[in-house]
């Protein structure tokens, strides 16, 4: 991946991060004002302090990634979405046996179906992670309903549980999918521009140096055409027409390229440009098992 | 040199303008070989304006076509050689792409 691409990345994998830190404050907060106004939060409760702790740990992780966040390495963030959804697994499961085990009424899974949303949303190399969380989270939702007394506390309801739950989670994953595949093709893409312009520098340079061969070789061949006839001439002679012949079949190229310019670009300013080029990261590619910016200086000076 | 007709009677110039001194000195040798021409060998642009009228009875001009990177250009030479009234024959000397904007206006 070019250098771009991965500043690019990596900025996208630290806003997701500050996002789901935020989000998932949010949520604490959220869940403990409504359990607290239905009843269900006491102080002092389990349930209280494991949604102040969880908030606490929200608030240090947010906190941590807005101060240091960027000086972050691209792994940790990565794995930010696990950090701050494992914690949940417990909340979630510990709020839902409460709620049932005191018979409130309440809408399932409300928070499994916002974390798949923001899960699906988490872009680079996170999307195993995040897809792995997804599954998890779907799983925990089925076990609560199917085994831990949930889909009984619902009797009555029209929820369309789990199976709404289950379309959220399915309709998660291909989100999730299709925007790693989108991703991958845009890195895909952004390689092959780099690639292109380098070839196109490359053929300018080829038919730049065919083009500065051409004045030696009148030169030659007026020169020889002026000499007197003899056999030293005759050989040099078809050396010459050897040197024509190799470079004739480049001019069935000449038209492949677009000079976009007026001016004849100078070759020493083109092996500059190519030299800068194949330095940059960004221009980091293999072609024929050849590692440009490590390929030995072309024989120019510059 | 192909196409330039050079009278018996008179002592003529043609103009050589190419930015590669090989390439203007054996241009000179082969033209002047004829023995009824003198060859005016010049290097630039800017070098053709300041001695041109210097310059009597020119009946050709040999331009090259890339007189070297940022500099005007052989087009640019005909143009202003036409426009001082120069109305001898001119020969565009060039081994660059023929696919190049400046090459395709020459022709």
């Amino acid at each position: 991946m070019t250098r771009l691409g991965r500043n690019a990345e990596n900025l996208a994998v630290f806003r997701t991060a500050v996002l789901f830190a935020a989000f998932m404050l949010l949520a604490q907060i959220n869940g403990g004002v409504q359990e607290y106004q239905a009843g269900v939060l006491v102080a002092g409760s389990r349930l209280y302090w494991l949604r102040l702790t969880y908030a606490v740990y929200c608030a240090s992780l947010f906190i941590l990634l807005l101060t240091h966040g960027r000086r972050l390495s691209a792994r940790p963030l990565r794995l930010m979405p696990l950090f701050l959804v494992a914690p949940a697994f417990i909340v979630s499961w510990i709020a839902h046996g409460i709620y049932t085990q005191r018979r409130f009424h309440y809408a399932p899974f409300w928070g499994y179906k916002l974390g798949f949303l923001l899960l699906s949303l988490a872009p680079g190399p996170g999307v195993l992670v995040n897809g792995a969380l997804i599954a998890a989270l779907t799983l925990e939702a089925l076990i609560l309903w199917f085994f831990a007394g949930v889909r009984e506390s619902q009797i009555g309801n029209i929820t369309n549980e789990p199976w709404i739950t289950l379309l959220l989670a399915v309709a998660a994953m291909l989100i999730l999918y299709f925007q790693n595949a989108y991703r991958r093709m845009s890195q895909q893409l952004g390689e092959l521009t780099v690639r292109q312009h380098v070839l196109e520098s490359l053929t300018r340079l080829s038919m730049i140096i065919r083009d500065k061969i051409n004045t030696p070789l009148q030169v030659l061949e007026l020169c020889f055409g002026h000499l007197a006839r003899d056999a030293t001439t005759a050989v040099a002679c078809k050396s010459l027409e050897k040197i024509e012949e190799i470079v004739r079949p480049l001019h069935e190229f000449d038209t492949l390229i677009d000079w976009d310019q007026r001016e004849f670009p100078s070759e020493a300013a083109l092996v500059k440009q190519l030299r800068e080029d194949l330095q940059k990261d960004e221009v980091k590619f293999q072609l024929r098992s050849t590692r440009w910016s490590k390929a030995p200086g072309v024989p120019w000076s510059t | 040199m192909p196409g330039i007709y050079v009278p018996e009677s008179e002592r003529v110039s043609i103009l050589v303008l190419d930015d590669d001194e090989s390439l203007r000195e054996i241009l000179g040798i082969c033209l002047e070989a004829s023995g009824r021409c003198i060859v005016q060998p010049m290097a630039s642009f800017q070098e053709l304006e300041r001695c041109f009228h210097d310059f009597g009875n020119v009946i050709a001009a040999v331009l090259d076509i890339n007189l070297g990177p940022g500099d005007p250009t052989g087009i640019d030479a005909y143009h202003w050689l036409r426009s001082r009234g120069f109305s001898g024959r001119v020969i565009f000397l060039t081994g660059h792409a023929t696919s190049h904007p400046l090459v395709r206006e020459a022709q």
